[in-house]
């Protein structure tokens, strides 16, 4: 049972209905999706909206004067406005992309740098929150450096209080992943702006997974910059968002240029739009803005702390339930509160990849095994000489997720080990 | 271990499904890697054993979880004997090509199943039903060992290089199907193959066919070997008509110098059946089943085979096929060698 913050009790078996996909069987098994960090399900809700597009208003918005075009301009307005709402950010602070990877690299390859500035990222970041930064060293005069975690794999404000001040100034952008979608765990936030802000760098959030579940308010945190994926967040694929405030999106570049990113043009020149169109290149992801809009509509009905106290919940069940199995060991902190609703973990002489696949094959348990994009931490030479060397299976619980699937999965873990 | 399999299974499936295809590539990549001694990067064994192992798994836990655990060993047996299979079929693929029966050339090889020739058309042969000639002994190879071939008609030219020895009949179907390609043989090589007809009488009542031969044979060896084609081209049933068979001499008669009075004669002579005696004493040595049966230098052929497998036989044959095998081997075996010292991972 949920409670939405508005007092009123939500029943799980009703919220389940609205996705459509829990009703599949697999071999008359039904599914469990414990893939939510990759891709959150999409309720009918959201699926009705982006239809819609098509079979009501299949236009482009904002070139033409006729009812459809105005109408799928009214409804790209509406989901920018509820997801600026969302995210505590002014409407024009609110840039459709077509994903977070392409939100970070908008940040990345507009912004004003100097030769010899610095992007500081933590030593757990997704390769999207990486190679951008990385590219820009290999192309520009930018150096990156890396805030190594403490020994308890979680962020260290010493090594970043050590990390800025070595830098002397020259410390221009931090950009850091709000939750991991490694171990789960959610840096301290507001302690990093805080910092970054004393020495006049800018702060760039990847919230691709934190979104979910946590309340994220540019405006009461103070970041700079946050990067958001609708796929994540119950909305359809192709669509993301860079959320800022007017001042700093208008200090950067332009990244990708075309339509509707000029207010003019000549054959030697042209005018930018005002923001955030000057960002927009071309005709956007209308379907999916206005899926998008209607995912988070979906969300706030639901309750952002509604969801994080299940799959918390969800977590602390499956976590306990590993414990008992022998050579199980799980990645991060040992309490699940801090691991939010993910759970990384392996399986002593066993190899990953064979055990997710078994998972799946037998139960239609559905997890992700691998690196999970953040190659870099286990490539580290400390992450060599764990168990965790090869990559870790993780399961990522979403609100429509319940104890019986939980309780399902830690006996098929427990089945399977014994193989 | 399981990639071995993988890659002849999808392999075969994969030249009439894309999607087999692309399966069948990551197993190729996958068993490079592991014959050159590098690891395999594709996951796909480990996603082969998954799906094996859950499908078993979901049908019975027992035996499911029995396969997981010796899953290695399994793959290992299934591939040794994949390999097996690979090699003998790539053996009777040889003997095929080289020798006409996927079994090989000997008398017992004859009798076994060939998938490239499965109703056994290669290896048939009319079996000898004359008492006079019951000559075969049971399990034993045909044999040209102590044969004096100069009792049978001989085309011999100059420059021998090889012999050929041909054990035939008339009325044989089998015989009359090789005829043509023996006879294609013989004027590709005219300058550097010895001929021997041996013409075995299956039935009694052809003996006098045999006499008949030998008699014109002594008389002119053109107008023989005229009159031979002349008996293997005309519908057996007219041989059965003796009289139809002398007649055939009537066109011998106007190209060549015969008399054909003289040559009927010569062959109801004493000195004719004991000329025949002397070949079928000659014949039983050979140990011969049946005819067609050829022999080209050391190598016997039971049965008519194509010209190909005759032809590998001659001394002035080259072996192209055996020699890009080797090629093609050598280039595959340094290849390896050098992914495995160079391209070390």
């Amino acid at each position: 049972m949920l409670e939405s913050i508005f007092g009123k009790k939500v029943e799980m078996s009703e919220l389940r209905k609205d996705f459509k996909i829990l009703d599949r069987k697999i071999n008359n098994k039904p599914i469990i999706y414990f893939d939510n960090a990759c891709m959150s399900l999409r309720p009918t809700q959201v699926l009705e909206k982006s239809g819609e597009y098509y079979l009501n208003y299949p236009g482009c918005a904002g070139r033409s004067n006729h009812t459809i075009s105005q109408e799928v301009g009214k409804e790209e307005d509406n989901a920018r406005e509820k997801i600026a709402n969302f995210f505590g950010a002014k409407k024009e602070a609110v840039v459709f992309t077509k994903n977070c990877t392409e939100a970070i690299n908008l940040v990345a390859n507009s912004f004003p740098f100097e030769n010899g500035d610095v992007v500081l990222t933590t030593d757990k970041e997704h390769n999207s929150n990486l190679i951008p930064w990385l590219r820009l060293v290999k192309k520009w005069e930018i150096k990156h450096d890396i805030i190594e975690s403490g020994p308890k794999n979680e962020f260290s404000m010493d090594n970043f209080v050590k990390k800025i001040n070595e830098h002397k100034g020259k410390v221009k952008i931090v950009s850091v992943v709000y939750t991991s979608n490694l171990d789960g765990v959610t840096n301290p936030i507001k302690d990093i702006i805080r910092l970054s802000h004393r020495h006049g760098a800018k702060v760039l959030l990847d919230c691709a997974q934190a979104a979910q579940h946590q309340e994220i308010n540019i405006k009461k945190l103070g970041a700079d910059y946050i990067a958001v994926s609708s796929h994540k967040l119950l909305g359809p694929n192709g669509v993301g968002a860079l959320i800022s405030t007017k001042e700093n999106l208008e200090q950067l570049n332009q990244f990708l240029v075309g339509g509707e990113t000029v207010e003019d043009s000549q054959y030697d020149d042209f005018v930018p739009a005002k923001i955030p169109g000057k960002f927009e290149a071309g005709l956007q992801n209308y379907p999916g803005i206005m899926g998008f809009g209607a995912a988070i509509d979906y969300l706030e009905n639901v309750g952002i702390k509604n969801i994080h106290k299940h799959v918390v919940r969800l977590n602390e069940l499956a976590s306990a339930g590993l414990r008992e199995i022998e050579g199980v060991a799980i990645l991060g902190p040992k309490e699940a509160e801090k691991r939010s609703g993910v759970l990384s973990f392996v399986i002593k002489d066993k190899n990953i990849h064979e055990f997710s696949l078994l998972l799946n094959n037998t139960h239609n348990i559905m997890v992700r095994s691998g690196a999970h994009c953040v190659h870099s931490w286990f490539s580290r030479e400390e992450t060599k000489k764990t168990l965790f060397k090869d990559g870790t299976i993780r399961a990522s619980f979403g609100f429509y997720n319940t104890e019986e699937e939980v309780n399902e999965f830690v006996k098929a873990v427990r089945e399977i080990r014994e193989l | 271990m399981i990639c071995f399999i993988a890659m002849i299974v999808f392999g075969i499936l994969g030249i009439f499904s894309a999607t087999h295809r692309k399966v069948a590539l990551e197993a190729f990549d996958c068993v490079f890697r592991k014959l050159t001694l590098r690891k395999c990067q594709t996951g796909l064994d480990v996603r082969l054993k998954s799906s094996i192992t859950g499908h078993s798994l979901r049908k019975n836990p027992k035996l499911g979880k029995f396969i997981y655990k010796h899953f290695q060993i399994i793959s290992a047996l299934f591939t040794i004997l994949l390999f097996g299979s690979l090699i003998w079929t790539g053996i009777s693929g040889y003997n095929y090509y080289v020798y006409g029966n996927c079994n090989g050339p000997s008398v017992e090889d004859q009798g076994g199943l060939c998938l490239f020739d499965p109703t056994g058309s290669n290896s048939e042969i009319t079996e000898c039903d004359n008492d006079d000639v019951n000559i075969q002994t049971a399990g034993q190879e045909p044999t040209l060992d102590d044969v004096d071939l100069s009792l049978f008609p001989t085309y011999q030219p100059n420059d021998v290089q090889d012999q050929l020895v041909y054990v035939g009949c008339y009325t044989c179907v089998n015989t009359r199907k090789v005829n043509p390609v023996i006879n294609e043989l013989v004027v590709a090589n005219k300058e550097t193959v010895a001929f021997t007809f041996v013409h075995l009488p299956l039935y009694e009542e052809y003996e006098y066919m045999f006499k008949l031969e030998n008699c014109l044979y002594q008389e002119s060896k053109t107008a023989f070997w005229k009159f031979h084609n002349s008996l293997m081209q005309v519908p057996i049933t007219k041989l059965e008509n003796q009289e139809k068979v002398y007649s055939l001499l009537d066109k011998i008669e106007e190209t060549e110098d015969i008399d054909k009075e003289k040559i009927i004669f010569c062959s109801q002579t004493k000195q004719a059946e004991e000329q025949l005696q002397k070949q079928i004493s000659e014949i039983k040595k050979m140990n011969v089943e049946g005819t067609p049966t050829i022999f080209i230098n050391d190598q016997t052929f039971i049965g008519p085979k194509p010209l190909r497998v005759y032809e590998k036989q001659l001394s002035t044959d080259v072996d192209w096929f055996g020699m890009g095998l080797i090629g093609l081997g050598a280039l595959i075996v340094l290849m390896m060698i050098y992914f495995a010292v160079f391209k070390r991972e």
